[in-house]
């Protein structure tokens, strides 16, 4: 008995509202815009995502960073610190927005955020990896190192062509009695010494031409090699 | 004769039916208030009534965001709900946060409508008394579950959790009025 007179009033002002035009309903378009809206970031925001992925992928078999942590702690160690962290962040956070507009979808929410997240994480991985095996960003990298990308020249330079003084990507030219001679990418000739402590984790068998990975201190043109491994190839502007 | 669905209703308004949404607000008015009172503690009458209102009129804003192959009943409690987290974020006396562990990890959930009916029979008192006390987080899912006799789905629905989150939001929200109860009462037994 007491709500009676309350219901009737938020009935009739709400009614009343509607009628005399204070309160309107958004139209169709708007709702459609919306959605569109955010199906579009969302996709934009995976591809850029994947992008920088495939980037951190490219930029790590560049320097060779990939392939150090086949050669134990050390390596573990320096592949950890050789990790371009920046790039890394801004992925996180990428994911992060990536994550909270995905959640508004009934496909997202009724799982475990573990899932989605694994999913989005999952999906960018696998496309990183999709598209690091492409040509694209060594097309990239050749067109700023010409001069020929003005967007992210400075991208591709920084983090393209950077070197890490213990991780020594290159070409053998010569084998030598205890290890090999090799060539950098920009012609620099080095000498490479293999120990008993030298770890290998795919053999020995080294020959003239084999694109390598090496792990050790360079000191006047030679090298102690901590590890050595070699890689299916060099990526292409490396050779 | 058959009475009309909530989502032929909202079909009509659609299409532009205005004078219909007021069955709408009929139906749904003594819900809405309901949930606002058990889950907005601390608000007079005529604030409760002014933000369910609000629900309402959002609602007329944005039917035409309505699917109509879907039920219109959880779709008007998801307005209520963003409409009252917003109210509580902006009083601030109670903490509402943006993500919440409950919702990372699966959880085993299982409902049975018997065991709520009796459960609600049961502890009916404690939840009147001690609701108020209770984190916004539990609260919300009993006073859906146990007052609104929303289900698992739907709520998982309104609050955009997953629908193992809501199995186990329940739980502990019950084991904390327990506490509260306990506290508030040490010689209860």
């Amino acid at each position: 008995m007491n709500n009676e007179p309350q219901k009737k009033s938020i009935h009739d002002s709400i009614l009343k509202a509607i009628e005399n035009g204070s309160v309107k309903m958004r139209p169709r378009w708007y709702f459609v815009g919306r959605t569109a809206l955010l199906a579009t970031g969302i996709v934009l925001l995976a591809f850029t995502l994947i992008y920088i992925a495939s980037f951190i992928i490219f930029v790590m078999h560049q320097t060779g960073a990939w392939f150090v942590p086949s050669f134990g702690f050390r390596g573990v160690q320096a592949f950890l610190i050789s990790l371009p962290w920046v790039l890394i962040l801004i992925s996180i956070m990428f994911i992060v927005i990536l994550e909270t507009l995905v959640r508004r979808y009934s496909f997202a929410y009724r799982r475990p955020l573990l899932y989605s997240a694994l999913g989005v994480i999952g999906l960018v991985i696998v496309g990183g990896l999709v598209i690091s095996a492409t040509p694209l960003h060594s097309y990239f990298l050749r067109n700023a190192r010409e001069g020929r990308l003005p967007i992210a020249g400075d991208l591709y330079r920084g983090y393209g062509m950077q070197r890490f003084h213990d991780i020594h990507p290159c070409t053998i030219t010569g084998i030598t009695k205890n290890g090999f001679q090799a060539q950098y990418s920009d012609g620099t000739m080095i000498t490479v010494v293999i120990t008993p402590e030298t770890r290998l984790p795919l053999g020995s068998d080294f020959k003239v031409g084999d694109s390598v990975v090496v792990f050790g201190e360079h000191e006047s043109g030679a090298i102690e090699a901590l590890g050595v491994r070699k890689i299916d190839q060099l990526p292409p502007d490396t050779k | 004769m058959a009475e009309q669905r909530d989502e032929d209703i909202a079909l009509m308004v659609q299409r532009g039916d205005t004078e219909s949404f007021g069955l709408l607000v009929t139906r749904y008015e003594p819900k809405m208030l309901r949930y606002a009172r058990k889950f907005l503690f601390g608000f007079g009458p005529d604030d409760i009534k002014d933000v369910v209102q609000d629900v309402f009129i959002k609602a007329y804003m944005n039917i035409k965001s309505f699917d109509t192959g879907r039920a219109f009943s959880p779709w008007l409690y998801r307005i209520a709900h963003n409409q009252f987290i917003n109210i509580l974020r902006k009083r601030g006396t109670e903490h509402i946060s943006f993500f919440d562990a409950d919702t990372l990890f699966p959880h085993a959930d299982h409902e049975d409508t018997e065991i709520r009916r009796h459960e609600l029979a049961e502890l009916k008192g404690m939840f009147d008394e001690c609701l108020d006390r209770l984190d916004p987080k539990y609260r919300e899912p009993i006073v859906l579950y146990y007052y609104e006799e929303v289900g698992y789905q739907e709520i998982s629905q309104i609050m955009q959790i997953p629908v193992s989150t809501v199995g186990i939001r329940l739980k502990r929200g019950k084991v904390a009025l327990k506490k509260i109860f306990d506290t508030l009462h040490p010689h209860h037994e």
